[in-house]
């Protein structure tokens, strides 16, 4: 789709609305960026090496040399929590992107088809739907083997129905509308009548959801992990520096303060940044 | 009997017969079209009028092959410069749409889409027939939308439909069914939703375009004062029947049908303030109803007892027809 005009408008295509929901997009924006930046460039922004033991300085509380204390094997906490926001970060992002892409199918040839398939294909998602998710990854995780690639795929197939019940209610929308009738009447094939006209149309609801299910990746992530299920130790993940938190709660509390705040901070940013989006991707308050 | 018919073009559109019909899942079967036959030729603006319910979209949805699900074209023919357009193969008539005909439709602002620029889809037809570049047809564009008299539309082609104003997207809708030269243009309502001076600018220019291009129009409407300024011919449509048709002026002058004078009379009169406007009691039968007689029967003021049982006869004159079965003495 390099047609002009293209199919979204940038955040900066000149919008205006009220600074409240400005200032919202701006905190989660920038909650974001900073998690982003601090994946992209953890060996750089991280003081320590996130692996190195020091069996001497072991549980040692925050002080200048570990701003953050160090853990049960003497490993810099600070150095870990920004590791794990990379793992995270990653799991997430293909998670979601898998959840997106799947959703959008499924839920598009539902729409666009209709009758039997729509019936088959929406059925086979309540199905998957009616599972607690934790329980499905936990299935997905028992059959696939534990390691980080399947918890991303497991994760993945838990958004599919979530993102093609809103395409498709979407595209419903969007396929009673005049512009569909008008563009098959200048001649438009299924192909393109898909991509550039309904594709586009039903992107900006797909979008928002994609970062309210960004922060639920990250918090399912971190539930796999704390299990055991997700990043195998000594890898750092938020869920599993949880884990090992829990058992020296009194003595080393930070060990759980700090990837819990982490967690915290990151759904939040992108709770913020998808509800930002929102109102940003409505076509109506441009301008 | 004078012919009062202008002297006609070449024949660009012939349909006989058109019945479309309905499936309903309670209500069973509806025929919404019966028998329907139009005849448009070069360079002509053919009004089809009737009120909500008549048919009359869906006629026209018809021809562009855009019936809705559960309705379809069951019997006739639509000859587009000799093809017909209801036995076409999708993807033959893929190829006519936008190249040979074309839809104006009704709500300029809901027929653009939200997300796409004004230029990429008034170009999109060279992309999408010609294989234009986007380049190439963002020039057509801007061609396109001068002949529309859209003020700069260089500046205009990056701009989104909302936007734009009520009247600037109607222009914006026309460049796009004139981009590739079509026979025969499909104007839905196309002024129903815009104020009365902008409707009378937009009705203005398509009589230009059509002067300027040669493009024969099927216009539809319900608004009778339309088709008196804009339309060579008229076809009267009432409850998915043709119930008149003729040169303009003359069904305006010597209108035939019971249901054509109704309508006429119902035009509130500007010059002087009506205490009450004229209306036609009762409704439009369903098309789920069937009749036996005429269809206008249980609201028509003339109506005897041969009405209800047999259905009339089309009477027809050089130029004029009327379904009606006082139609012949003039006294419809």
């Amino acid at each position: 789709m390099s047609a002009p005009g293209g199919p979204l408008p940038t955040l900066t295509s000149g919008f205006t609305f009220g600074w409240s929901r400005f200032g919202l997009l701006a905190i989660g924006g920038a909650i974001v960026a900073v998690m982003l930046a601090a994946a992209a460039f953890a060996p750089v922004v991280a003081p320590y090496d996130p692996y190195a033991l020091d069996i001497a300085g072991m549980l040692g509380g925050p002080s200048g040399h570990h701003l953050l204390g160090t853990d049960e094997l003497g490993r810099d906490v600070l150095s870990r929590t920004i590791f794990a926001t990379r793992i995270s970060i990653e799991v997430a992002l293909i998670a979601v992107a898998i959840g997106l892409t799947g959703g959008t199918l499924v839920g598009l040839t539902a729409a666009y088809f209709g009758g039997l398939v729509d019936m088959v294909l929406m059925r086979l998602m309540e199905v998957l739907f009616s599972f607690p998710a934790i329980l499905l990854a936990v299935i997905l995780m028992a059959s696939l083997g534990t390691n980080i690639l399947n918890a991303m795929l497991a994760i993945g197939i838990i958004f599919i129905p979530g993102f093609s019940r809103l395409a498709r209610a979407t595209a419903h929308h969007v396929l009673r509308q005049q512009y569909i009738d008008a563009a098959r009447s200048l001649g438009m094939g299924d192909a393109r009548l898909i991509a550039r006209e309904i594709l586009p149309n039903v992107f900006a609801p797909l979008l928002v959801e994609a970062a309210v299910a960004f922060s639920y990746a990250v918090l399912l992530e971190s539930a796999l992990s704390f299990l055991g299920l997700g990043a195998q130790p000594p890898e750092p993940s938020w869920g599993n520096m949880l884990n090992t938190g829990r058992g020296f709660m009194e003595q080393a509390p930070w060990l759980s303060i700090v990837p819990g705040l982490a967690l915290f901070l990151c759904v939040l940013g992108f709770n913020l940044l998808g509800d930002g989006l929102r109102d940003a991707f409505d076509p109506h308050l441009k301008d | 009997m004078v012919d009062l018919a202008p002297s006609r073009g070449k024949e660009v559109l012939r349909a006989d017969g058109i019945t479309i019909e309905a499936r309903h899942r309670r209500r069973g079967r509806g025929v919404i079209a019966r028998d329907v036959s139009l005849a448009i030729h070069e360079g002509e603006i053919v009004g089809l009028i009737g009120e909500s319910g008549s048919g009359k979209t869906l006629t026209a949805k018809a021809l562009l092959g855009l019936l809705p699900r559960g309705v379809r074209a069951s019997a006739g023919s639509a000859r587009l410069r000799g093809v017909d357009l209801l036995s076409l193969a999708p993807d033959a008539l893929r190829r006519v749409r936008g190249e040979q005909i074309a839809l104006i439709p009704q709500d300029a602002l809901h027929a653009l889409n939200p997300v796409m620029t004004v230029g990429a889809q008034v170009g999109e037809p060279f992309v999408i027939h010609r294989g234009a570049k986007w380049a190439a047809a963002l020039r057509q564009a801007v061609d396109l939308l001068a002949l529309v008299q859209l003020p700069e539309p260089e500046k205009r082609i990056a701009e989104y439909p909302h936007q734009f104003s009520g009247g600037m997207q109607q222009r914006a809708m026309i460049a796009m069914g004139l981009a590739l030269g079509p026979s025969l243009i499909v104007a839905d309502e196309p002024t129903t939703a815009l104020d009365v001076t902008v409707q009378a600018r937009i009705l203005a220019l398509v009589r230009q375009l059509r002067d300027r291009t040669g493009a024969a129009f099927l216009f539809i409407t319900h608004d009778l004062g339309i088709v008196g300024e804009l339309c060579d011919w008229v076809y009267v449509m009432y409850a998915g029947q043709v119930v008149e048709a003729g040169a303009t002026r003359r069904i305006f002058a010597d209108p035939r049908h019971p249901y054509t004078r109704a309508l006429i009379a119902a035009t509130p009169p500007i010059a002087r303030r009506a205490d009450r406007l004229a209306a036609i009691p009762g409704q439009i039968p369903s098309p789920f109803e069937p009749t036996l007689g005429c269809r206008f029967a249980a609201r028509c003021t003339r109506l005897f007892a041969r009405c209800a049982a047999e259905p009339p006869p089309v009477d027809v004159a050089p130029g004029h027809m009327a379904r009606c079965w006082l139609a012949e003495d003039g006294h419809g």
